[in-house]
Protein backbone atom coordinates (compact mmCIF):
# COMPACT_ATOMS: atom_id res chain seq x y z
CA UNK A 1 0.00 0.00 0.00
CA UNK A 2 0.97 3.55 -1.29
CA UNK A 3 1.12 6.26 1.62
CA UNK A 4 2.12 9.55 -0.29
CA UNK A 5 4.42 10.52 -2.66
CA UNK A 6 7.91 9.28 -0.44
CA UNK A 7 6.48 5.62 -0.82
CA UNK A 8 5.53 5.84 -4.55
CA UNK A 9 8.99 7.38 -5.28
CA UNK A 10 10.73 4.47 -3.36
CA UNK A 11 8.91 1.89 -5.07
CA UNK A 12 9.57 3.90 -8.73
CA UNK A 13 13.50 4.02 -7.69
CA UNK A 14 13.95 0.35 -6.67
CA UNK A 15 15.38 -0.64 -10.15
CA UNK A 16 15.64 0.99 -13.73
CA UNK A 17 13.03 1.03 -16.15
CA UNK A 18 9.74 1.17 -14.39
CA UNK A 19 6.52 1.89 -15.58
CA UNK A 20 3.97 3.37 -13.21
CA UNK A 21 0.59 4.76 -14.46
CA UNK A 22 -0.85 7.54 -12.06
CA UNK A 23 -4.88 8.65 -12.59
CA UNK A 24 -6.12 11.72 -11.41
CA UNK A 25 -9.60 12.56 -11.36
CA UNK A 26 -9.29 16.59 -9.44
CA UNK A 27 -6.55 18.48 -11.54
CA UNK A 28 -5.43 20.33 -8.56
CA UNK A 29 -4.42 17.37 -7.01
CA UNK A 30 -2.75 16.33 -10.39
CA UNK A 31 -0.69 19.64 -10.31
CA UNK A 32 0.47 18.64 -6.96
CA UNK A 33 1.61 15.73 -8.12
CA UNK A 34 3.87 17.03 -10.34
CA UNK A 35 5.77 19.00 -7.89
CA UNK A 36 5.82 16.43 -5.14
CA UNK A 37 7.03 14.37 -7.50
CA UNK A 38 10.66 16.71 -8.44
CA UNK A 39 10.91 17.16 -4.79
CA UNK A 40 10.65 13.54 -4.29
CA UNK A 41 12.59 12.03 -6.28
CA UNK A 42 15.55 14.94 -5.48
CA UNK A 43 15.36 13.57 -1.84
CA UNK A 44 15.45 10.31 -2.51
CA UNK A 45 18.23 10.24 -4.85
CA UNK A 46 20.05 13.31 -5.77
CA UNK A 47 22.07 12.25 -8.78
CA UNK A 48 18.11 11.06 -10.31
CA UNK A 49 16.13 13.90 -13.06
CA UNK A 50 12.67 14.28 -13.15
CA UNK A 51 11.77 15.35 -16.30
CA UNK A 52 8.59 16.22 -17.59
CA UNK A 53 6.62 16.20 -20.78
CA UNK A 54 3.07 18.28 -21.47
CA UNK A 55 1.04 16.69 -24.64
CA UNK A 56 -1.15 20.46 -24.18
CA UNK A 57 -0.91 22.29 -26.95
CA UNK A 58 0.80 19.73 -28.73
CA UNK A 59 -0.34 17.42 -31.87
CA UNK A 60 0.71 13.80 -32.39
CA UNK A 61 3.78 14.93 -35.07
CA UNK A 62 5.08 17.61 -32.43
CA UNK A 63 4.77 15.30 -29.57
CA UNK A 64 6.85 12.29 -31.22
CA UNK A 65 9.54 15.04 -31.47
CA UNK A 66 9.54 15.68 -27.72
CA UNK A 67 9.41 12.24 -27.45
CA UNK A 68 12.62 11.80 -29.36
CA UNK A 69 14.21 14.44 -27.69
CA UNK A 70 13.66 12.92 -24.12
CA UNK A 71 14.85 9.67 -25.89
CA UNK A 72 18.22 11.12 -27.21
CA UNK A 73 19.04 12.83 -23.92
CA UNK A 74 22.50 11.40 -22.44
CA UNK A 75 20.52 11.65 -19.45
CA UNK A 76 17.90 9.08 -20.22
CA UNK A 77 19.29 6.57 -17.40
CA UNK A 78 18.81 8.85 -15.14
CA UNK A 79 16.07 10.47 -15.40
CA UNK A 80 12.14 9.91 -14.75
CA UNK A 81 10.21 10.71 -17.23
CA UNK A 82 6.65 12.26 -16.73
CA UNK A 83 4.43 11.88 -19.55
CA UNK A 84 1.07 14.43 -18.39
CA UNK A 85 -2.16 16.31 -20.40
CA UNK A 86 -1.74 13.81 -23.41
CA UNK A 87 -5.88 13.04 -22.90
CA UNK A 88 -6.58 15.93 -26.13
CA UNK A 89 -3.85 13.34 -28.34
CA UNK A 90 -4.58 10.70 -26.79
CA UNK A 91 -5.15 8.22 -30.09
CA UNK A 92 -2.28 9.37 -31.82
CA UNK A 93 0.03 9.54 -28.57
CA UNK A 94 -1.01 6.16 -28.16
CA UNK A 95 -0.07 4.68 -31.04
CA UNK A 96 3.51 6.69 -30.35
CA UNK A 97 3.88 5.11 -27.07
CA UNK A 98 2.98 1.64 -28.11
CA UNK A 99 5.92 2.14 -30.71
CA UNK A 100 8.53 3.32 -28.91
CA UNK A 101 7.52 1.17 -25.91
CA UNK A 102 11.01 -0.76 -25.95
CA UNK A 103 13.47 2.57 -26.40
CA UNK A 104 10.91 3.84 -23.68
CA UNK A 105 12.90 1.74 -21.12
CA UNK A 106 16.22 3.39 -21.46
CA UNK A 107 14.39 6.06 -18.48
CA UNK A 108 15.15 5.46 -14.83
CA UNK A 109 11.22 5.34 -15.12
CA UNK A 110 8.35 6.04 -16.92
CA UNK A 111 5.14 7.32 -15.08
CA UNK A 112 2.22 8.24 -17.33
CA UNK A 113 -0.16 10.67 -15.36
CA UNK A 114 -4.39 10.19 -16.71
CA UNK A 115 -7.56 11.50 -16.08
CA UNK A 116 -9.06 8.80 -14.29
CA UNK A 117 -12.12 8.64 -17.16
CA UNK A 118 -9.39 8.38 -19.95
CA UNK A 119 -7.66 5.41 -18.70
CA UNK A 120 -10.29 3.02 -20.99
CA UNK A 121 -9.48 5.21 -24.29
CA UNK A 122 -5.27 4.84 -23.49
CA UNK A 123 -5.99 0.94 -23.38
CA UNK A 124 -7.54 0.91 -26.51
CA UNK A 125 -4.78 3.39 -28.01
CA UNK A 126 -1.52 1.47 -27.04
CA UNK A 127 -2.41 -1.73 -25.37
CA UNK A 128 1.04 -3.76 -26.20
CA UNK A 129 2.35 -0.03 -23.89
CA UNK A 130 -0.01 -0.54 -21.01
CA UNK A 131 1.07 -4.17 -20.52
CA UNK A 132 4.19 -3.14 -19.14
CA UNK A 133 2.30 -0.93 -16.65
CA UNK A 134 0.81 -4.45 -14.35
CA UNK A 135 -2.13 -4.02 -12.67
CA UNK A 136 -1.71 -1.53 -9.96
CA UNK A 137 -2.97 2.02 -11.17
CA UNK A 138 -1.97 4.73 -8.11
CA UNK A 139 -4.23 7.89 -7.66
CA UNK A 140 -2.89 11.15 -7.78
CA UNK A 141 -5.01 11.80 -5.02
CA UNK A 142 -3.61 9.37 -2.69
CA UNK A 143 0.02 10.64 -3.53
CA UNK A 144 0.25 13.40 -1.15
CA UNK A 145 3.81 14.77 0.19
CA UNK A 146 3.76 14.36 3.46
CA UNK A 147 3.37 16.91 6.08
CA UNK A 148 6.07 19.14 8.24
CA UNK A 149 5.86 20.89 11.70
CA UNK A 150 5.76 24.29 9.75
CA UNK A 151 2.95 22.73 7.75
CA UNK A 152 0.98 22.02 11.29
CA UNK A 153 2.27 25.82 12.44
CA UNK A 154 0.33 27.58 9.51
CA UNK A 155 -2.82 25.23 9.94
CA UNK A 156 -2.84 26.81 13.32
CA UNK A 157 -2.20 30.04 12.50
CA UNK A 158 -5.46 29.71 9.87
CA UNK A 159 -7.30 29.47 12.56
CA UNK A 160 -6.36 32.17 14.41
CA UNK A 161 -6.30 34.45 11.58
CA UNK A 162 -10.30 33.05 10.84
CA UNK A 163 -11.12 33.10 14.93
CA UNK A 164 -9.47 36.16 15.72
CA UNK A 165 -8.18 34.24 18.74
CA UNK A 166 -4.87 32.85 19.64
CA UNK A 167 -4.13 29.51 20.08
CA UNK A 168 -3.28 30.16 24.06
CA UNK A 169 -6.88 31.87 24.61
CA UNK A 170 -8.65 28.79 22.50
CA UNK A 171 -6.83 26.12 24.71
CA UNK A 172 -7.95 27.61 28.21
CA UNK A 173 -11.06 27.98 26.65
CA UNK A 174 -11.16 24.28 25.60
CA UNK A 175 -9.62 22.77 28.69
CA UNK A 176 -11.89 24.25 30.96
CA UNK A 177 -14.65 22.46 28.87
CA UNK A 178 -17.29 25.78 28.81
CA UNK A 179 -17.18 25.12 24.97
CA UNK A 180 -15.50 27.42 22.86
CA UNK A 181 -18.50 28.25 20.33
CA UNK A 182 -16.51 27.30 17.52
CA UNK A 183 -17.52 25.05 15.11
CA UNK A 184 -14.16 23.44 13.93
CA UNK A 185 -12.45 23.59 17.44
CA UNK A 186 -11.97 19.96 16.96
CA UNK A 187 -9.84 20.57 14.75
CA UNK A 188 -8.01 23.19 16.15
CA UNK A 189 -7.28 20.94 19.17
CA UNK A 190 -6.28 18.50 17.07
CA UNK A 191 -3.62 20.49 15.20
CA UNK A 192 -2.27 21.72 18.58
CA UNK A 193 -1.77 18.10 19.67
CA UNK A 194 -0.06 17.39 16.50
CA UNK A 195 2.22 20.30 16.45
CA UNK A 196 2.99 19.20 20.22
CA UNK A 197 3.20 15.86 19.87
CA UNK A 198 5.76 16.51 16.64
CA UNK A 199 7.75 19.25 18.59
CA UNK A 200 8.24 17.37 21.74
CA UNK A 201 9.40 14.06 19.24
CA UNK A 202 11.78 16.58 17.76
CA UNK A 203 13.64 17.25 20.94
CA UNK A 204 13.94 13.60 22.32
CA UNK B 1 -5.15 3.05 22.42
CA UNK B 2 -2.18 0.87 20.75
CA UNK B 3 -2.71 -1.45 17.86
CA UNK B 4 -0.63 -4.63 17.71
CA UNK B 5 0.41 -3.23 14.89
CA UNK B 6 2.39 -1.09 12.67
CA UNK B 7 0.58 2.21 11.43
CA UNK B 8 1.41 0.92 7.73
CA UNK B 9 -0.56 -2.10 8.90
CA UNK B 10 -3.45 -0.62 10.54
CA UNK B 11 -3.88 1.65 8.37
CA UNK B 12 -4.12 -1.47 5.49
CA UNK B 13 -6.20 -3.40 7.82
CA UNK B 14 -8.68 -0.54 8.43
CA UNK B 15 -8.36 0.33 4.23
CA UNK B 16 -9.63 -3.42 4.02
CA UNK B 17 -12.42 -2.65 6.17
CA UNK B 18 -13.59 0.31 4.68
CA UNK B 19 -13.85 -1.30 1.60
CA UNK B 20 -15.56 -4.31 2.32
CA UNK B 21 -18.23 -1.88 4.55
CA UNK B 22 -21.84 -2.60 2.27
CA UNK B 23 -23.36 0.34 4.11
CA UNK B 24 -20.86 2.99 2.19
CA UNK B 25 -22.42 3.54 -0.90
CA UNK B 26 -20.29 2.33 -3.93
CA UNK B 27 -17.53 4.67 -5.39
CA UNK B 28 -14.98 5.77 -3.73
CA UNK B 29 -14.56 3.61 -0.44
CA UNK B 30 -11.32 4.66 0.04
CA UNK B 31 -9.27 6.36 2.99
CA UNK B 32 -6.90 9.99 2.70
CA UNK B 33 -4.28 9.35 4.36
CA UNK B 34 -1.34 11.55 4.77
CA UNK B 35 1.68 11.26 7.19
CA UNK B 36 3.89 13.17 8.81
CA UNK B 37 7.91 13.55 7.26
CA UNK B 38 9.17 11.51 9.61
CA UNK B 39 6.30 8.89 9.65
CA UNK B 40 5.81 9.54 13.33
CA UNK B 41 2.21 10.50 12.78
CA UNK B 42 -0.52 9.79 10.36
CA UNK B 43 -3.93 11.73 9.70
CA UNK B 44 -6.98 9.48 8.12
CA UNK B 45 -9.59 11.72 7.09
CA UNK B 46 -12.91 11.90 5.25
CA UNK B 47 -14.94 14.61 6.12
CA UNK B 48 -16.24 18.15 4.88
CA UNK B 49 -16.80 19.04 8.56
CA UNK B 50 -13.57 19.57 10.23
CA UNK B 51 -11.27 21.44 7.38
CA UNK B 52 -7.05 21.64 8.28
CA UNK B 53 -5.86 24.46 6.23
CA UNK B 54 -3.21 23.63 3.35
CA UNK B 55 -2.16 20.48 5.51
CA UNK B 56 -4.61 18.24 2.98
CA UNK B 57 -4.77 20.52 0.31
CA UNK B 58 -3.39 18.17 -2.89
CA UNK B 59 -5.85 15.74 -1.12
CA UNK B 60 -9.81 15.89 -2.62
CA UNK B 61 -11.12 13.01 -1.21
CA UNK B 62 -10.17 14.45 2.26
CA UNK B 63 -12.81 16.63 2.66
CA UNK B 64 -15.36 14.52 1.36
CA UNK B 65 -17.27 12.38 3.66
CA UNK B 66 -18.75 8.75 2.77
CA UNK B 67 -22.26 8.50 1.02
CA UNK B 68 -24.63 6.09 2.79
CA UNK B 69 -25.72 3.04 0.31
CA UNK B 70 -29.70 4.11 2.05
CA UNK B 71 -28.93 7.67 2.45
CA UNK B 72 -26.75 9.42 5.17
CA UNK B 73 -22.84 10.61 5.36
CA UNK B 74 -20.44 9.35 7.51
CA UNK B 75 -17.30 11.58 8.40
CA UNK B 76 -14.21 10.05 9.79
CA UNK B 77 -11.26 11.38 11.69
CA UNK B 78 -8.22 9.45 12.92
CA UNK B 79 -5.08 10.64 14.47
CA UNK B 80 -2.49 8.23 14.75
CA UNK B 81 1.20 8.24 16.30
CA UNK B 82 4.04 5.76 15.84
CA UNK B 83 5.17 4.32 19.49
CA UNK B 84 8.42 3.54 20.76
CA UNK B 85 7.57 0.47 19.46
CA UNK B 86 7.66 1.36 16.25
CA UNK B 87 3.41 0.21 16.83
CA UNK B 88 0.36 2.33 16.01
CA UNK B 89 -0.86 4.53 18.71
CA UNK B 90 -4.74 5.67 18.47
CA UNK B 91 -4.22 9.26 19.52
CA UNK B 92 -7.34 10.54 18.45
CA UNK B 93 -10.76 9.27 16.68
CA UNK B 94 -14.09 10.73 15.84
CA UNK B 95 -16.81 9.15 13.74
CA UNK B 96 -19.89 10.67 12.73
CA UNK B 97 -22.62 9.92 10.75
CA UNK B 98 -25.72 12.84 9.72
CA UNK B 99 -28.72 12.73 7.53
CA UNK B 100 -29.71 9.02 8.73
CA UNK B 101 -33.22 8.17 6.58
CA UNK B 102 -36.35 7.67 9.10
CA UNK B 103 -35.53 4.29 11.03
CA UNK B 104 -37.08 2.26 13.49
CA UNK B 105 -34.16 3.78 16.31
CA UNK B 106 -35.14 7.43 15.66
CA UNK B 107 -31.83 8.25 15.23
CA UNK B 108 -30.91 11.01 12.98
CA UNK B 109 -27.49 11.32 13.61
CA UNK B 110 -24.77 10.06 15.68
CA UNK B 111 -21.07 10.77 16.71
CA UNK B 112 -18.62 9.10 18.33
CA UNK B 113 -15.70 11.64 20.00
CA UNK B 114 -12.03 10.47 21.99
CA UNK B 115 -9.83 13.14 22.16
CA UNK B 116 -6.69 12.85 23.65
CA UNK B 117 -6.58 15.00 26.83
CA UNK B 118 -9.55 15.25 28.87
CA UNK B 119 -11.16 19.21 29.48
CA UNK B 120 -10.66 19.28 33.47
CA UNK B 121 -13.16 22.20 33.77
CA UNK B 122 -16.52 22.08 35.42
CA UNK B 123 -17.87 18.58 36.59
CA UNK B 124 -14.43 16.90 36.78
CA UNK B 125 -14.54 14.60 39.67
CA UNK B 126 -10.90 13.29 40.51
CA UNK B 127 -12.12 10.16 42.02
CA UNK B 128 -13.88 9.27 39.05
CA UNK B 129 -10.94 10.66 36.85
CA UNK B 130 -13.19 11.72 34.39
CA UNK B 131 -15.91 14.50 33.78
CA UNK B 132 -19.51 13.37 33.69
CA UNK B 133 -20.67 17.12 32.04
CA UNK B 134 -18.37 15.83 29.40
CA UNK B 135 -16.71 12.55 29.43
CA UNK B 136 -13.70 11.36 27.70
CA UNK B 137 -14.54 9.15 25.48
CA UNK B 138 -18.35 9.74 24.54
CA UNK B 139 -21.70 9.38 21.86
CA UNK B 140 -23.87 12.01 20.84
CA UNK B 141 -27.06 11.25 19.92
CA UNK B 142 -28.78 13.16 17.26
CA UNK B 143 -26.36 15.64 18.00
CA UNK B 144 -27.10 18.31 14.90
CA UNK B 145 -30.56 19.16 15.75
CA UNK B 146 -29.21 22.14 18.13
CA UNK B 147 -26.73 22.98 20.60
CA UNK B 148 -28.29 21.83 23.20
CA UNK B 149 -29.32 18.31 21.36
CA UNK B 150 -24.99 18.40 21.22
CA UNK B 151 -25.26 18.17 25.25
CA UNK B 152 -26.07 13.95 25.29
CA UNK B 153 -22.92 12.67 25.70
CA UNK B 154 -23.08 9.25 26.29
CA UNK B 155 -19.46 7.80 28.06
CA UNK B 156 -18.08 5.14 26.15
CA UNK B 157 -14.71 4.37 26.51
CA UNK B 158 -11.76 4.18 24.02
CA UNK B 159 -13.05 1.97 21.18
CA UNK B 160 -11.74 0.43 18.47
CA UNK B 161 -12.20 2.44 15.66
CA UNK B 162 -12.52 -0.59 12.83
CA UNK B 163 -14.97 -2.06 15.51
CA UNK B 164 -17.18 1.04 15.37
CA UNK B 165 -17.09 1.07 11.49
CA UNK B 166 -18.33 -2.52 11.60
CA UNK B 167 -20.74 -2.18 14.46
CA UNK B 168 -22.17 0.78 12.64
CA UNK B 169 -22.53 -0.86 9.16
CA UNK B 170 -24.18 -4.12 10.98
CA UNK B 171 -26.57 -1.59 12.06
CA UNK B 172 -27.35 0.19 9.15
CA UNK B 173 -27.57 -2.89 6.36
CA UNK B 174 -29.81 -4.49 9.00
CA UNK B 175 -31.98 -1.25 9.16
CA UNK B 176 -32.32 -0.61 5.92
CA UNK B 177 -31.59 -4.08 4.10
CA UNK B 178 -28.74 -3.05 2.45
Amino acid sequence: MIYGIDDFVDLLLVRKGIFALVSWEHRPAMLALLTNLKRSVRRTERTIRTSLLSGENLVAEQFVVALHGQLKSQHASATVLVLYDLETLLDGAGRILNGLREQLRCFRAVILVLRENRRGDLFAACPDFMDWFGPIIYYAEALSRPFTPSDVRRAIRSFEAKHGMSSKDFSRKWESGQGTGIDDGWMWNELLALYGDMKARAQT
Amino acid sequence: MTAELTPKNYLQLLGACVLGLRSLAPGRRTLQIVRSQKSESWLVKRSDTYDAPGLLAGCPAAHAPFELAKGGRLDLFLRLRTNDKGLAEIATYRLAVRQIPPNINNIVSLRLDKKEGQPRGDGWDPKLGDNPQHPWAHLHLNFDKSDRANELRIPTGEVEPIVLLMSFDHWYCNTFDV
